[in-house]
């Protein structure tokens, strides 16, 4: 639209003459003129619906007074906000709010933010005529997050409207008729959605607040730091509300960043804070002698790593030590890891890469940006007609990416859904079922699919198409040819489709050909757009573009510049602990007993390693295996810099000081260089961010002060980078897929879920309160044949080890597998069977 | 003395007007056969705009007018939405026809939907009306099986299809938005005007809702013209009006009279056979309980529209009721204060709290609770009656001005003779009630 085409209505509010586009509202007009008219049920951001009357105005010309909130603005009209009909209008709407409600604000969390308490000191009546009793609700408990006070409640409906309109599965509602109306959920039951936190914020008065800060704190003695979350790589922006004076974080809440979560969070960002506040961390430096832990202090620890890694430099060579660092630390640990590792230690052994037995060390991710992928998957799907998700259980993985989805899928943007079971976000999208494992075949069936659409692709192309033959490829999806071809045909029909690779199909055993053909999928298509392919991966872990882009790989530093000579990767470290040739192991941030996906192997590797160094805020069972532990304090409490998924820069300020005893990972890093007489020394976050600019390309020109307070995106790294990148070696299909051997018939498919124990999820009691013991999930026919019903106690059996779970009988499986949803501890599924062959049998 | 005029009521006593036949015998479906064969949509609004025809809902809105809102060429479809929900306390005319003359609204009904550019028309009877509801059923079933209702009604081309669908018991869906929001399945919440339902209406589409009563006076425009209509009756209120009389009278009923023709006071003593006892007139209600109340000596007014607009009420719904003097008007106040207070939809803020508030002052007046400015109190909340979304909250507050401002002297009695009663009483003792 150009700009003449924008047509613009002129009107005088309360004497201003203010100029906006047609079809903005007066309560919009009157904001963009300086004048601020108090509401309650309107909400930029959700439907209108004009009940609460506040907002009323007065129009020359018209009558009865008007809601501001849901008039639209017209040329030439005469609008007071402030005259003594609106003024009185709104002391009596005032008035009837106040006449029901409890005047609890002593004991009501909301007190000091309140806008009734606001309201009513600036519009109201300084006393109430009200004499009678007030009508009174019982008190439902509607979950772990929020508490409900239906007393307090204005009935302003936003908190109903969020939910229907943008947390998806409308939970709340208005029940009942006129004063009887209260707000609840269906029979009472909790609350289960993935989002409900945001109606904490949207709930004008004390009605809805978070349970999780609730008596712990009043409004005003707690500070802000802007932040960005670490939950997963959406990277939401929040305020970190904290109280020095107990040294706690006591409440998050979103910081309005339209390029990223708008104003919304999910949950699980949002009440997972306890974590920092444990009292589970570890506030000393541990060294293990003869089987003993003692707690030391730092001088002493940090001289016993430089001891270590030395010794081992001395006598084995640097190449004999390796540092593996999980993909949740800052930019600036993640490069300054790197950067000890290989200019101190003296040793490419690098990677942080630990969830996945790495095959090749141009993974799925880095073949991607070789291909020239975007890699910027929200506003790839703001600018896109047609999305199409493939191998990712978005709710459980990027929250807020799925409730934008949803946001997308309400205007009328088409949403493709390819994924091995149901999901959340299934209603919204076109729905595409293929078997567990089949993500890189499903693509190859689309491939084949568009090609025939399109009647000719490149010779690359075909190439691939002749090694992924399409037989195959159905029959390993188990997908019919209709199905695949109506996903084809829709992204053909597009205009401007884009295409997101989730985990399941980018970072799996078959990452590489599953990124290879989404890319063949959309050079046939010709979806590119500025030279990038419309091609976004989704990472969850909070910093693993971070990580890549500040050069954690053994083959890749800084900038992804290949390094000379290649060293060892995540699953290469572990085999060379075990064999010997790695002497030393330094693990950061990351409980690789619960994230490698072969546990037995790891454990081997950990207890054949001489010296096991590891640094993390948990000890988690991985630390118990170290000579010695390090803590670090809490992200909350250091500056840091984090690149989400869409290589967007954004910082993290600090909240608290550091707890007493701990350092954060970067001055640790820091001190460990300063010691072993390398020159380095104590610098801030902003300076090390310097270093990061200078070292990666992309980063050029940025510094702590130009990221500002919402971020910078960076550019996708140059080609140079990757000219001369080995190709990733042509798996034909056949092989893409073995099946079930008879020992072990079913397929283990481990699945996502927003709510469990994983990590550090586990210490945040409201996150493990909230979430549900793992069960393995059996498709009705199977439990049939088993012989067993809902809630059995089963064993779960595979080459490697067994899990006791107990059976949840559910078509969301597919005949011939169990699924597990989520992580609890206690049931290690990691450790059943190996990555690439999930067989494993069922036994009572 | 006054007679009444039969005009939607003439047929009603004719053998077997249930069905499509004792209808048709008794001259029914030929305006429909007119409207369809002879006349052009634009002639039909052009008729009924001639008629000056007023909504008999209650809002008395040119009919002919609101039809003409709709706009021509639609994408989308029109609707036509009869409103059978009749639940204003002393209204109970609408079931008349329902339930005795079914056709002659089904026949209103395709005449209007034609007019408008309709193909769809439902009624919305209220829930109580289950009676009502099976003979509009099957008075439809009988009428789409001969080829009145469906594709190419009487040969002409024009389909149209009507359906009944039942209300829950609320009286908030009469009012007309409530009505959409109901009809699409969805809790009866009146929506904010505009837009109005003649541009988006259900489902958002353009859509004209009538009362039963003004669409069954459809047929018979279309058949003697709208000049005729409008020869009866004064200037502004024209063609015959279907009255409910109920209270304090020896013979309630549904009267079907000629406005103009006759007082307010000679239609409730010549129809309603004078007052039980021969006690006097207290009060009356004229048009459903929303209007407000007048006393005896304002009731030589004439029965028209406008006159008694003039006097200070409205005719509305035309459900006219009589108090007599043996009415506490407190309690009487308190009751319909009630009624609303249960009835709000509860949507926005006035309407919710103040109905509630109303009840709450009211009652206490009764019981002997009341304090001394509680009269000012009530008219103090009343003077929010226009903020609402609906006009729910004006027909809660116009009988409770109306009862405070014209019998004020029984109220400030009560609380006079009450607990707080006394000119010396503390403030803060009074408060602790
Ligand atoms: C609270 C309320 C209840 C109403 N109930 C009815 C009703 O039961 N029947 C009716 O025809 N109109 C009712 N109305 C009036 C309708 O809103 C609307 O004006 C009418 O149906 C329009 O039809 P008409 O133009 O034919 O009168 C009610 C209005 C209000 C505010
Ligand atoms: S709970 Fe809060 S947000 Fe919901 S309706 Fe009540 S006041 Fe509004
Ligand atoms: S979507 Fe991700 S970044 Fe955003 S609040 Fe949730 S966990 Fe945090
Ligand atoms: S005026 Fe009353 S009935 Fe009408 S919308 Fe408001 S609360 Fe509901
Ligand atoms: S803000 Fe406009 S009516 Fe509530």
């Amino acid at each position: 639209m150009s700009q003449t085409d924008v047509q613009t209505v002129t009107l005088t509010i309360d004497g201003k003459e203010v100029t906006v586009p047609k079809g903005t509202t007066l309560i919009e007009a009157a904001r963009q003129g300086g004048v601020f008219v108090p509401h309650y049920c309107y909400d930029p951001d959700l439907s209108i619906v004009a009940s609460c009357r506040l907002c009323l105005v007065e129009i020359e010309k018209v009558p009865k007074l008007q809601p501001s909130c849901s008039t639209p603005a017209a040329d030439g009209q005469v609008v007071f906000t402030q005259s003594e009909k609106v003024l009185d209008a709104r002391k009596m709407q005032m008035e009837f709010l106040l006449v029901q409600h409890p005047l609890d604000c002593p004991v009501c969390d909301q007190g000091g933010e309140c806008k009734l308490q606001e309201y009513s000191r600036n519009h109201g009546y300084d006393d109430t005529r009200f004499r009678f009793k007030r009508r009174t609700f019982a008190k439902p408990d509607i979950g772990p997050f929020i508490d409900l006070e239906r007393n307090r409640c204005i009935l302003c409906s936003r908190c109903v409207r969020f939910l229907d309109e943008k947390g998806g599965n409308a939970e709340l509602a208005v029940i009942n008729r006129g004063n009887r109306s209260f707000i609840g959920t269906f029979q009472e039951k909790p609350l289960r959605g993935d989002f409900t936190g945001n109606i904490t914020d949207l709930c004008p008065v004390g009605a809805l607040t978070s349970k999780v800060t609730r008596f712990r704190v009043r409004v005003w003695e707690l500070k802000d730091a802007p932040s960005v979350c670490t939950m997963c790589s959406v990277g939401c922006n929040v305020n970190l509300q904290h109280r020095n004076r107990t040294h706690e974080i006591l409440r998050i809440t979103p910081r309005l960043n339209s390029d990223v979560n708008h104003r919304w969070l999910c949950d699980m960002g949002r009440f997972g804070f306890d974590q920092f506040n444990s009292a589970e961390r570890r506030r000393a430096p541990e060294i293990r002698e003869n089987g003993e832990w003692r707690e030391t202090g730092w001088a002493e620890a940090i001289g016993e790593v430089v001891k270590r890694l030395k010794a081992v430099r001395e006598s084995h060579g640097g190449a004999a030590a390796a540092g593996l660092i999980g993909p949740r630390q800052s930019n600036e640990a993640l490069f300054l890891f790197q950067q000890f590792m290989r200019e101190i230690v003296g040793t490419q052994n690098i990677d942080h890469r630990t969830e996945h037995e790495i095959k090749a060390n141009d993974d799925g991710f880095l073949t991607s940006l070789a291909l020239g992928a975007v890699n910027r998957p929200l506003e790839e799907a703001r600018r896109a007609d047609v999305i199409a998700l493939v191998g990712s259980d978005l709710p459980n993985e990027l929250p807020i990416l799925r409730l934008q989805m949803r946001e997308h899928s309400r205007a009328g943007k088409k949403i493709l859904l390819a994924y091995n079971r149901p999901t959340r976000m299934d209603k919204e999208c076109g729905v595409f079922r293929y078997h567990p494992g089949g993500d890189a075949a499903f693509l190859a069936a689309v491939l084949h699919a568009v090609v025939k659409e399109k009647g000719g692709a490149s010779d690359d192309v075909n190439a691939l198409l002749g090694q992924a033959g399409r037989d195959d490829a159905l029959k390993i999806a188990q997908i019919d040819e209709a199905k695949a071809a109506g996903f084809a045909q829709a992204l053909v029909a597009a205009e401007r489709p884009v295409l997101m690779l989730g985990e399941d199909a980018f970072a799996g055993p078959r990452g590489v050909e599953a990124v290879r053909l989404a890319a063949a999928i959309l050079d046939t298509l010709g979806a590119r757009h500025d030279g990038a392919l419309a091609l976004s991966l989704l990472p969850t872990p909070v910093n693993a573009r971070g990580a890549a882009d500040v050069g954690c790989y053994p083959h890749r530093g800084p900038g992804y510049e290949p390094v000379g000579a290649p060293g060892r990767n995540t699953t290469e470290i572990l085999r060379g602990c075990i064999d010997g040739s790695i002497q030393a192991l330094v693990l950061f941030n990351t409980n690789l007993l619960e994230e490698y996906p072969d546990r037995e192997f790891a454990q081997k590797a950990l207890q054949a390693v001489p010296t096991l160094i590891v640094a993390d805020a948990f000890k988690y069972e991985t630390g118990d295996m170290a000579h010695v532990f390090l803590p670090l304090s809490a992200y909350s409490e250091e500056d840091g810099t984090y690149t989400n998924f869409g290589g967007r820069v954004q910082r993290a300020q600090r909240a608290l000081p550091q707890l007493d005893g701990t350092l954060a990972a970067y001055q640790l890093l820091l001190a460990l260089g300063e010691r072993w007489g390398a020159g380095w020394r104590q610098i801030r976050t902003p300076r090390i961010f310097e270093f990061i600019a200078q070292a990666v390309k992309q980063y050029a020109g940025l510094s702590w002060d130009t990221l500002g307070g919402q971020g910078v995106t960076v550019p996708a790294p140059p080609d140079e980078a990757f000219s001369g990148a080995a190709p990733a070696p042509d798996a034909p299909l056949a092989s893409l897929n073995g099946s079930p051997g008879g020992d072990y018939p079913y397929r283990l498919v481990r699945g996502r879920r927003l709510f469990d124990r994983a990590g550090e999820k586990r210490f945040a009691p409201p996150l493990v309160d909230r979430s549900e013991p793992c069960a393995a999930e059996i498709h009705p026919g199977d439990a049939k044949e088993l012989g067993l019903s809902d809630g059995d106690s089963i064993t779960i059996r595979g080459e490697k080890g067994s899990a006791p779970l107990t059976v949840k009988i559910s078509s969301n499986t597919r005949p011939g597998c169990v699924t597990v949803l989520g992580h609890y501890d206690g049931v290690p599924l990691n450790a059943l069977a190996a990555e690439e062959t999930p067989w494993v049998n069922i036994q009572r | 003395m006054a007679q009444e005029t039969r005009v939607l009521l003439e047929k009603l006593g004719t053998p077997d007007l249930l069905t499509v036949k004792g209808y048709r015998a008794a001259g029914g479906y030929q305006s429909l056969e007119k409207a369809l064969k002879e006349m052009t949509p634009e002639r039909i609004i052009e008729e009924v705009k001639k008629s000056s025809l007023q909504g008999r809902g209650g809002a008395a809105f040119p009919t002919g007018m609101k039809w003409s809102f709709i706009p021509k060429n639609s994408p989308k479809p029109v609707y036509l939405c009869c409103n059978a929900d009749e639940s204003e306390p002393g209204t109970c005319k609408d079931r008349v026809i329902i339930d005795e003359n079914p056709h002659l609204l089904i026949e209103g009904m395709l005449i209007s939907c034609f007019a408008i550019g309709s193909h769809m028309g439902y009624i919305y009877i209220r829930g109580e009306f289950h009676r009502g509801a099976q003979i509009l059923m099957m008075a439809i079933e009988e009428a789409r099986r001969e080829g009145l209702i469906g594709k190419n009604i009487l040969g002409s081309g024009f389909d149209c299809e009507l359906e009944v669908y039942r209300g829950a018991g609320a009286y908030i869906c009469g009012e007309e938005t409530g009505l959409l929001t109901s009809l699409e399945g969805q809790k009866g919440y009146p929506r904010n005007k505009p837009p109005f339902p003649a541009i988006s209406g259900l489902y958002n589409s353009p859509t004209i809702i009538n009362n039963v009563e003004t669409l069954a006076a459809v047929p018979s425009i279309i058949e003697r013209g709208g000049d005729w209509f409008k020869s009866m009756g004064s200037e502004k209120s024209t063609g015959t009006k279907l009255l409910c009389l109920s209270g304090h009278v020896n013979k309630p009923g549904v009267y079907e009279v000629v406005l103009g023709q006759m007082t307010l006071r000679e239609f409730i003593m010549d129809f309603g056979g004078g007052i039980p006892g021969g006690r006097k007139i207290k009060g009356v209600i004229p048009g459903g309980s929303s209007m407000p109340v007048m006393r005896d000596e304002d009731l030589d007014v004439k029965l028209t529209y406008e006159d008694i607009h003039a006097a200070g009420s409205s005719l509305g719904s035309g459900a006219i009721i009589v108090m007599d003097e043996t009415v506490d008007m407190v309690e009487m106040c308190l009751l319909l204060a009630h009624f609303y207070e249960h009835e709000s939809c509860g949507q926005c803020t006035p309407c919710r709290e103040g109905t509630r508030w109303f009840v709450q002052v009211v009652d206490a007046i009764l019981k002997g609770e009341g304090h001394p400015g509680d009269c000012d109190l009530l008219l103090d909340i009343c003077r929010s009656e226009f903020t609402s979304i609906c006009p729910l909250w004006v027909a809660a507050v116009w009988p409770v001005r109306a009862f405070v401002t014209k019998f004020r002297e029984e109220f400030e009695e009560k609380i006079r003779n009450g607990k707080y009663g006394k000119k010396d009483q503390p403030a803060a003792m009074a408060m602790a009630g």
